[in-house]
């Protein structure tokens, strides 16, 4: 590929532009990366990437920017891999630690949706190939014993997203109306085959069964015990 | 047809459309992922056997 040639120091600059990646800016950083030879600051360039603290409408463009570093530099998918699943381990060591106060508790659960929102997209468009820390991913949600509101707030983002294209699971409302012949029926790439999908759906089902279900009721338990001391003082 | 009957109608109709064109661009979006996983993938396949000559 025939690069542009420039001083170092420009490169540097272009560098931090990926900081920022949005659905307005990735056609210009996408033209960057065409013009400018990046080979050595691709390290700073994932790092920036996946530091960065970028929100959910912005998963889209970041991936095909690095769509395009993948398709451009060789060794680029592997160090990508390398410093997500870092960030991953980071992530789950920083959840091992109490928050100072409900802001940051919030904002970790913010930054791990997203985080993992862009750790799924990047397998589903090819960035890496290797389902096993997918599969772990939804399993360390589903098998945490504490903190299961965070937890399950986190599978339900997930799952909204991610269910049809990984496990083939169509949404309830969307399958009743197919099923009425209310919408015509349509098929999408499921990523795992029959098999697997009828696994994972079945897994789901049970979760929701034995520990969501019966997380809810002792909840409000809990909530019906203090309503009734509540209304027992007045 | 009583006036109650054609609110949900109205309704209904207008719910399906937005359904359909949700599903649209749901499909739309799988191609392009489609698309992209296939080259990236090709991309690393290539990486692969270029690093077994090596």
């Amino acid at each position: 590929m025939d690069f542009e040639k420039v001083k170092f120091e420009t490169i540097q600059k272009i560098t931090k532009k990926f900081l920022k990646i949005t659905e307005e800016n990735k056609n210009e950083l996408i033209l960057d990366i065409e013009k400018y030879n990046m080979i050595k600051v691709i390290d700073e360039v994932i790092k920036n990437i996946i530091e960065s603290k970028f929100e959910f409408k912005d998963v889209n463009a970041i991936i095909l920017v690095l769509s395009r570093f993948n398709q451009i530099y060789e060794n680029f998918s592997q160090k990508y891999y390398d410093s997500l699943k870092k960030q991953m381990i980071e992530l789950q060591e920083l959840s091992k630690t109490p928050a100072k106060n409900e802001d940051e508790e919030e904002k970790r659960i913010l930054r791990k949706k997203t985080f993992y929102r862009l750790f799924i997209e990047s397998y589903i468009y090819g960035l890496f190939n290797d389902f096993k820390p997918i599969h772990e991913c939804f399993l360390g949600l589903i098998n945490k014993k504490e903190n299961f509101t965070q937890s399950f707030s986190i599978l339900v983002n997930l799952m909204k997203v991610f269910a049809e294209v990984i496990f083939g699971i169509k949404p309830k409302a969307i399958k009743k109306l197919i099923s009425s012949n209310l919408i015509q029926s349509y098929e999408i790439n499921v990523l795992l085959n029959k098999e697997q999908c009828e696994k994972y759906e079945k897994g789901f089902n049970d979760y929701y069964q034995k520990v969501v279900l019966v997380s809810l009721e002792e909840e409000h338990k809990v909530y019906l015990i203090y309503l009734l001391l509540a209304l027992s003082r007045n | 047809m009583k006036e109650n009957q054609i609110v949900f109608f109205v309704s209904n109709n207008f719910l399906k459309k937005a359904i359909q064109q949700k599903i649209q661009e749901k499909l739309i979006k799988d191609k392009n992922r489609t698309d992209n996983r296939k080259s990236n993938l090709k991309k690393t396949k290539e990486i692969e056997l270029s690093n077994s000559f090596l």
